[in-house]
């Protein structure tokens, strides 16, 4: 599957993903990656009925999402293409370091919560969360901070992060 | 009487409370929250402590309205609610629905109210005419 979009957003499948981003990117598959919604089949069902008609989705471990991206025949279509959702970095960079090496990863929306700092008006983050953008630049991806296509994107650079941890 | 929380985008529910009340006066038990500026996880765990509120615990049944299906405020919601006995969620809210609500959540039980409200809300949503020309 040619991943369109790797997004970290913890709203998973809403409006700036089905709207936004489906109807400029128009992928065949949105695959949400997360293993608490993916354990519990009831939740399944409820992200599954967000994804408007036409979009197939995969909602699968983190896990289960690296085995299938690996093998995409035995469970995406052939020559499918997709929009990678994850609900906070550290998914996102184990799908990552588990051989996807993803070249670009846009974090859509990290909101506040107990414990985090204000990087964007659209991004807090952890330590932990801090760490992990760390390691994604240390391993050449690219963090590119967006909410919508045709909004304002900023790259998260080694100053932001370091700006940042600075507070902690 | 059926206590009512109304989970939307931007300031959209606090203001629909805010035009009832304008209308018929001060509503005790409607309440609205925002997923503005909230994590998932806070708006579900705001919902809960909601439900968790003894007025409306106790009220024996309970209503919310999200303001469109297939949004971050829907899946919320059905989380939060899911283990909740005699709980309904409706989406799509307009002001009709919503003085609808208010005007009939004394007097009606929560299985009475659903399709008067779905009703109401559908029968708001149509085309005005105009003059020809």
């Amino acid at each position: 599957m040619e991943i369109l979009l790797a997004r970290i957003d913890d709203r998973f499948i809403h409006g700036q993903v089905t709207v936004g981003w489906s109807q400029i990117l128009r992928p065949d598959r949105i695959v949400l990656a997360n293993n608490e919604i993916a354990a519990d089949p009831w939740q399944g069902r409820v992200y599954s009925s967000a994804v408007p008609p036409g979009i197939r989705v995969s909602i699968l471990s983190t896990s289960q999402t690296v085995a299938a991206l690996k093998s995409p025949n035995e469970t995406f279509g052939e020559d499918e293409t997709g929009i990678l959702l994850a609900g906070n970095p550290m998914d996102m960079y184990f799908i990552h370091r588990h051989g996807m090496n993803l070249a670009r990863v846009n974090v859509g929306g990290m909101h506040y919560g107990e414990g985090k700092r204000e990087m964007l008006p659209f991004v807090y983050v952890n330590k932990e969360e801090l760490a992990v953008f760390n390691s994604f630049l240390t391993s050449g991806a690219t963090l590119s901070a967006q909410q919508l296509p045709g909004g304002k994107e900023t790259i998260i650079d080694q100053a932001m992060i370091d700006r940042v941890e600075v507070g902690f | 009487m059926i206590p009512c929380l109304v989970v939307t985008h931007g300031n959209l529910g606090a203001e629909l409370i805010r035009l009832v009340e304008l209308v018929l006066g001060p509503m005790e038990g409607l309440a609205s929250i925002s997923n503005e500026n909230r994590s998932m996880a806070k708006l579900k765990a705001d919902i809960r402590k909601w439900l968790e509120d003894p007025n409306v615990a106790t009220a024996g049944g309970v209503l919310l309205f999200v303001d469109n299906h297939a949004s971050s405020c829907a899946t919320t919601a059905q989380i939060a609610c899911a283990a909740i006995e005699n709980c309904v969620i409706l989406s799509g809210v307009n002001l009709a629905m919503l003085i609808g609500y208010a005007s009939r959540r004394e007097s009606m039980t929560l299985e009475q109210l659903v399709p008067e409200l779905l009703q109401i809300g559908r029968q708001a949503i149509t085309q005005l005419d105009l003059p020809d020309g």
